[in-house]
């Protein structure tokens, strides 16, 4: 893995082997406790593993849930009643507004509900940082990681596996999987995508693919395909494009594109993280995020090949770059710094094993 | 209010409302179906097959449906009666067929075609016989085609008849006085995109503003919209820093909805006195109308925690549909233009989008 000698001290990397091994461990004989026994989302939809919250000790975080609970944070055998503020959303949701006890220790925490003498728990979901970076930290980008696509001597899961055990022993403090999660919207293959998701020892964000598009699976597991969020001087939006027409102009995207935009205007970058970009795409969704007002930066898979050097989206404004896919070993490390989102190589530091097929290398 | 004054209020005026509207319904855009809504019963008639459907639109008169939908080798268009019936497809070797739109006298479907390679261009259809023409000329790209439904346009463009303006407009009237004419968003560029109004005519694409504005390229035109008599066209632009209404008439273009946040997807009430539109000038995406005449706008359907879009007018202006989220479920409603209490006209988990009221038969 390369490395930037100029990066500051990663995140966490004192705790990050250990945390690690703690998540590995106690994943295995938690993650059919957290959520449903099928892993689809339960009372408590945001946030979760694919959508977490970051927080510093002190500061709060919005939940989303069924129902009005009692919410509780838990970090290891420690656990901090919650004492949100609750406000109605339409569908019959409720929103929690919840500070976060001054004396949560750096690190992943999980959300605990409960109601009517059932407890949810949502492992992963909140992130305490004793602070945020100001100038400079690392994003690792996965794309394309076709959970149940077995076209490798190695399984799909292992090759996913082993790419996240990547980003767990280097600098990362975020990690971005931008759609194509499963190979064909499975729940089962959502399941084994979140096992595999659990081993990170960083946040992480996840979006829907074309691939992921089965019915409302995508939903079902992550609650939601269009959010954003901040992380020190940046914000990011995550969006969707899996559809056959991406970027669906009828629904309910382009309203919540345009208030998200808005609301990461002041910051230093502002990042789009999304499946696919496509000219044919919604117009909306490209003037809203490339023409009115322009996203710096948009991470995307989808082609399973790298972005040319260069690559700006067609209105010429956004800095397009593209991962290959995770599936066939690949993943990439930006440093994000007062110059911009700066790419590191492309790598490929798992071994996938020979293809079924008899050929060589990573299909084109 | 209250419940039961409501309740009464809200059943007084659901029997005040009917006709037929065109609709889509499906939160999965991927299993999206074309249907037919009696306001008055609540029946829903499908009319699509529920393969990406593409928003409705009705022929003058009401009594065919055109709609896109995905066939086995890209997009096709659908045309049928309200009731499904009487089928007529149409489609290219090779091209995706979207964004369907009849000419005032119904005798012709424009709608934008896409092959690998060629960007969008315009091919209309001879809705009786099925044949076909591209627009436009060659290599001319464009999007989102509407008819101007007279030549008079031309003629406020240009009242003088020795002007170089004059002189450009001569052919162009010339054709679409024979074969009518075309108003779209033209995109221009290829690394670097833009969008312009253009008109279309058989053989030739001519960009609108510049005939009237300087550096009118530097901005992104969209979503344009002819009034019934073909007078006067609403369209938005980035022009002044965010997205704004225009209106090109007799007294040449003014800028009618003017704020600092966006407006968007202008669309005439059928006394061509009044413009239905999205803005977020109080937040959250709301309907708004403006008369015309005066830039005086006034709110139609805004809600607090949740979106309202994609405003239809009824036959006669009686009611402005729209969708709205309020309810967690997009779903489909009525209010009197002036605003006041909304009527829900679709129910269920399913989404309800794209509303489009059924015209009222033409008299011979």
């Amino acid at each position: 893995m390369t490395t930037n000698p100029s990066a500051p001290a990663p995140l966490f990397t004192p705790l990050r082997a250990v945390l690690a091994a703690l998540l590995f461990s106690g994943l295995c004989q938690g993650t059919a406790a957290a959520r449903g026994a099928d892993g689809a989302l339960g009372l408590i939809r945001v946030p979760n593993n694919g959508m977490p919250a970051l927080v510093t000790p002190g500061g709060s975080f919005e939940a989303v849930l069924l129902g009005e609970a009692e919410l509780r944070l838990a970090q290891g055998d420690r656990e901090w009643p919650l004492t949100p503020s609750w406000t109605s959303l339409p569908g019959g949701r409720r929103a929690a507004v919840c500070a976060v006890p001054a004396d949560v220790s750096p690190g992943p925490c999980a959300l605990r509900a409960t109601a009517d003498g059932v407890t949810d728990e949502n492992l992963r979901s909140v992130w305490v940082f004793a602070e945020f970076p100001r100038e400079h930290y690392v994003l690792a980008h996965l794309s394309d990681t076709h959970i149940g696509k077995e076209r490798y001597a190695r399984s799909s899961d292992d090759i996913n596996r082993d790419l996240v055990a990547e980003v767990n022993r280097g600098d990362a403090a975020l990690l971005a999987v931008t759609g194509d999660l499963t190979e064909n919207g499975d729940p089962e293959q959502f399941r084994r995508f979140l096992a595999v998701l659990d081993t990170a020892a960083v946040p992480t964000f996840v979006c829907a693919g074309n691939h992921d598009r089965d019915a409302d699976a995508y939903e079902r597991f992550f609650d939601t395909s269009t959010y954003m969020f901040t992380f020190g001087r940046d914000g990011f939006l995550v969006y969707d494009t899996r559809e056959y027409l991406v970027a669906d102009d009828d629904g309910p995207q382009n309203g919540l594109l345009y208030r998200f935009r808005r609301a990461l205007k002041p910051g230093r970058w502002s990042v789009g993280l999304t499946h696919r970009h496509e000219d044919g795409m919604g117009m909306r969704a490209q003037l809203l995020l490339h023409v009115d007002e322009p996203i710096d930066f948009l991470l995307q898979g989808h082609t399973h090949t790298e972005n040319e050097p260069g690559q700006r989206v067609p209105w010429g404004t956004t800095v397009q770059y593209i991962v290959p896919a995770a599936i066939d070993g690949h993943l990439r490390l930006f440093d994000v710094t007062e110059q911009g989102v700066i790419p590191r190589a492309v790598e490929r530091p798992v071994e996938t094993g020979e293809r079924k097929d008899g050929r060589r290398g990573p299909p084109r | 209010m209250g419940f039961s004054a409501s309740c009464l209020a809200a059943a007084l005026l659901l029997g005040a409302v009917s006709g037929e509207m065109a609709f889509l319904t499906g939160s999965d855009p991927g299993t999206r179906r074309a249907a037919v809504l009696d306001t008055a019963t609540g029946a829903v008639t499908p009319v699509g097959p529920g393969a990406s459907d593409g928003a409705p639109v009705w022929a003058p008169g009401g009594a065919r449906l055109a709609f896109s939908t995905k066939g086995e080798e890209g997009l096709e268009i659908w045309v049928t009666g309200p009731d499904g019936g009487d089928r007529r497809v149409l489609r290219l070797e090779k091209e995706s067929l979207s964004s369907p739109r009849w000419s005032a006298d119904g005798a012709k479907i424009a709608c934008i075609a896409e092959g690998p390679g060629t960007g969008g261009r315009v091919v209309v259809f001879d809705a009786a016989s099925g044949e076909s023409a591209f627009w436009g000329g060659e290599g001319a790209r464009a999007a989102r085609p509407v008819w101007l439904p007279s030549t008079d346009l031309m003629q406020a463009l240009d009242p003088e008849s020795q002007s170089e303006t004059a002189e450009k407009l001569a052919p162009l009237k010339e054709e679409a006085l024979r074969d009518g004419a075309l108003l779209a968003a033209g995109i221009f560029g290829d690394k670097r995109i833009s969008t312009e109004l253009v008109l279309v005519t058989r053989t030739q694409t001519v960009p609108l503003l510049p005939l009237l504005v300087k550096d009118s390229a530097r901005f992104a035109e969209w979503s344009v919209e002819s009034d019934r008599k073909g007078r006067q066209i609403a369209y938005e632009s980035n022009d002044g820093g965010d997205r704004e209404l225009f209106v090109l008439g007799r007294r040449g273009i003014t800028n009618v909805s003017n704020h600092r946040a966006a407006d968007w997807n202008p669309v005439w009430s059928d006394d061509y006195q009044w413009l239905a539109f999205e803005s977020f000038r109080d937040g959250r995406r709301g309907v708004y109308r403006v008369l015309v005449g005066t830039g005086n706008v006034l709110p139609v359907a805004v809600r607090e925690g949740a979106d309202c879009w994609a405003p239809a007018w009824a036959p006669d202006d009686e009611w402005i549909a729209f969708v709205s989220d309020e309810e967690g479920v997009p779903r489909i409603y009525a209010v009197a233009p002036e605003g006041g209490e909304a009527v829900r006209l679709t129910d269920g988990k399913e989404w309800a989008l794209a509303p489009a009221w059924r015209p009222k038969p033409e008299k011979d």
